[in-house]
């Protein structure tokens, strides 16, 4: 086990400095941002000159390589633009972020547990029906979307929560339920059918003959292993989140990383963008970890290895 | 009437039917047997013969759609087509356990080999703590699991096809049922794995004294192992007999046929003898006798009249005009 996490380390960072790689070549395609730092109608030797103060007049190879040794050194560099550590920036930021993702996530997992099962054990009936036709909504409706409606709904109509801003729990409803909304209806789609599946396996069927009672089958032989294939996907629902939470955030006005990110990549601040990406990926990496430590701990085929 | 008189287990004119949404399939269509204590009887019969849908109506676990539309399934004196599920949740696992056909699957991957011989003792049995995992180990032993105290510890991958077989045998085995049902218990192991494992079959009968249906459509098995024979066809028993009748004196057509149909190393003919016809399809109205379009003897009375149960000696029956 120890040696599989550090297996999987090592691929992270290896991960790590490809992305490094080519965030830093695709954020150059942009152009430099030195037009944006000084005036209209600012002078052609004043350019050339802060070209080369922050060294954009370089091979790009160079800047690159420049680049990853200050970041080795734990160095991310001053954002071009708002003038403080990037470092510091980020560390304003991305708890909030990762608030929202945490708690978007669970209670999606929660409800997808609860509508999935329901779903497949009733399969065909009312509740089926129900789960399923929310669970086309969610999976086609854009967050950004979702997100308005509820903001018109609840903050607008009804007012009963606020519209933007970070605060209290009240704050975190909205933007946390808009965010969750996608990786609800893609689980609960997901345990669905392999509910299905399972209950149909030979086991829960070996299970019933030996009088083991319907609820028990369901909750300690169907479930767990229904849960493997979802499982393998909230990894992935994990990234598909950090990246949704960008729109949701700038929706909501949420002080996380995703609206500072939007900000650096506008202005093109080089180095906030790398950091700000580097931080993404860093949690993305973090929460694949530990979805395939919690995957190997439910599945002893993964954990001990075939024979 | 005492035990001895009194058959384990007697089936009488049991009709299972399946309501899909093309139309009723009767898939047991008045089928009788009966079942002596320590015996074991063969339900041989073609895929589609009603023979696994018989088994499972026993324990009232039949699959969607599928309901006891009539008869009786009378076990030790009590007509458990009659129970409800709470009551039959009494009996299954308990009274009644049931083998099933491919050990690959038929084991939870995810929990251990101790964790699924304890459930049903957990359930069944007065015992609680350190006492249900001996009578687990016990079970296990009765297999003839190697160090049993060890392999609880083990998960189903980690085991063999027939080892996995005889894991499930031992659940089975682990409440010391009446009445162990055996759906193919052997089909997909290997030829001397499967040997083995009918021959510990046996020789937990011995021990135990447990009723044995074996469902299979393995000639050579019948004749190993079991003590009467009901063959089944189009979800009829077309006859109930001992298995020396079944080999020295068929009378139903179809068991005859039944019985050329099985290679031979004395006689070496180049082809085997295929029953001609196509196997009765459920959901369509079928003959007074639904082999006749096989048949080679029918005449009009067998498509038009339902032939009844003759008797031919003994206890030897056959559901043939012909007999």
């Amino acid at each position: 086990m120890t040696r599989y996490v550090a297996e999987r380390l090592f691929q992270a960072l290896l991960t790590l400095l490809l992305l490094s790689a080519i965030i830093f070549f695709l954020s150059r395609v942009l152009g430099d941002p030195v037009m944006f730092l000084l005036p209209m109608d600012a002078r052609q030797d004043d350019v050339d000159r802060l070209r080369e103060i922050y060294g954009f007049n370089r091979p790009l190879i160079v800047q690159y390589l420049d680049m990853l040794g200050q970041m080795l050194q734990g160095d991310f560099g001053e954002s071009l633009r708002l003038r403080d550590p990037v470092i510091d920036l980020i560390a304003e930021r991305w708890l909030a972020s990762v608030q929202l993702i945490l708690i978007g996530m669970s209670w999606a997992i929660v409800a997808a547990l609860i509508l999935g099962v329901l779903s497949a054990v009733y399969r065909g009936r009312p509740i089926d029906w129900i789960a399923r036709t929310l669970a086309v909504i969610g999976q086609s409706a854009p967050s950004f979307w979702i997100g308005l409606i509820l903001i018109q709904l609840f903050s607008v109509r009804l007012e009963w929560l606020p519209s933007a801003g970070y605060g209290g729990f009240a704050h975190m409803v909205l933007p946390s339920f808009a965010l969750g909304v996608f990786a609800l209806a893609g689980m609960t789609r997901l345990l669905r059918s392999s509910m299905l599946d399972v209950l149909d396996s030979d086991y829960v069927k070996k299970a019933r003959i030996m009088g083991v009672p319907e609820w028990r089958v369901i909750t300690k032989h169907a479930l767990k292993n229904a849960i493997l294939p979802v499982l393998t996907f909230a990894g992935e629902y994990f990234a598909l989140l950090v990246t949704a939470g960008v729109v949701v955030e700038t929706v909501y006005a949420w002080p996380g990383m995703g609206t500072l990110a939007v900000d650096a990549v506008v202005n093109r601040d080089f180095p906030l963008i790398q950091g700000v990406t580097t931080m993404i990926a860093v949690i993305v990496m973090s929460m694949n970890l530990i979805v395939d430590l919690l995957y190997a701990s439910i599945d002893p085929r993964i954990r001990l290895g075939r024979r | 009437m005492d035990a001895i008189t009194h058959p384990l287990l007697d089936v009488r004119d049991l009709k299972v039917s399946i309501f899909t949404r093309w139309g009723e399939v009767k898939a047991a269509n008045g089928v009788s047997f009966t079942l002596a204590r320590g015996r074991t009887l063969g339900v041989v019969g073609e895929s589609g013969s009603g023979k696994s849908i018989t088994c499972l109506s026993l324990l009232q676990l039949l699959p969607a759609g599928g309901r006891i539309v009539g008869g009786e399934v009378l076990f030790d004196g009590q007509n458990l087509a009659a129970k409800s599920q709470r009551e039959m949740r009494q009996i299954r696992g308990k009274r009644i356990a049931m083998i099933l056909q491919d050990p690959m699957t038929s084991l939870n991957p995810v929990y251990t080999i101790g964790n699924q011989v304890d459930e049903p003792v957990r359930l069944h049995q007065p015992l609680v703590g350190e006492a249900i995992r001996a009578k687990a180990i016990q079970a296990l032993r009765l297999l003839r699991i190697p160090v049993p105290e060890v392999r609880v510890r083990d998960f189903p991958h980690q085991m063999s096809g027939g080892m996995r077989q005889r894991v499930v045998g031992a659940i089975a085995m682990s409440c010391e049922p009446d009445l162990l049902i055996a759906d193919e218990p052997t089909t997909s192991l290997d030829t001397t794995v499967q040997a083995q494992y009918l021959d510990l079959l046996r020789e937990v009968q011995e021990e135990r004294g447990v009723s044995m249906i074996f469902v299979t459509h393995d000639l050579g098995i019948v004749a190993k192992m079991c003590h009467r024979v009901a063959v089944m066809y189009a979800g009829r028993v077309v006859e109930f007999v001992s298995v020396e009748g079944l080999f020295d004196d068929p009378r139903h057509p179809y068991t005859k046929a039944l019985l050329a149909s099985v290679p031979r190393h004395d006689r070496r003919e180049r082809r085997l003898a295929a029953i001609d016809g196509q196997p009765p399809v459920l959901h369509e109205k079928l003959p007074a006798c639904p082999f006749a379009p096989r048949c080679a003897m029918a005449d009009s009375r067998c498509f038009n009249e339902e032939p009844p149960e003759v008797s031919a000696g003994g206890d030897h029956m056959a559901r043939c005009w012909k007999v």
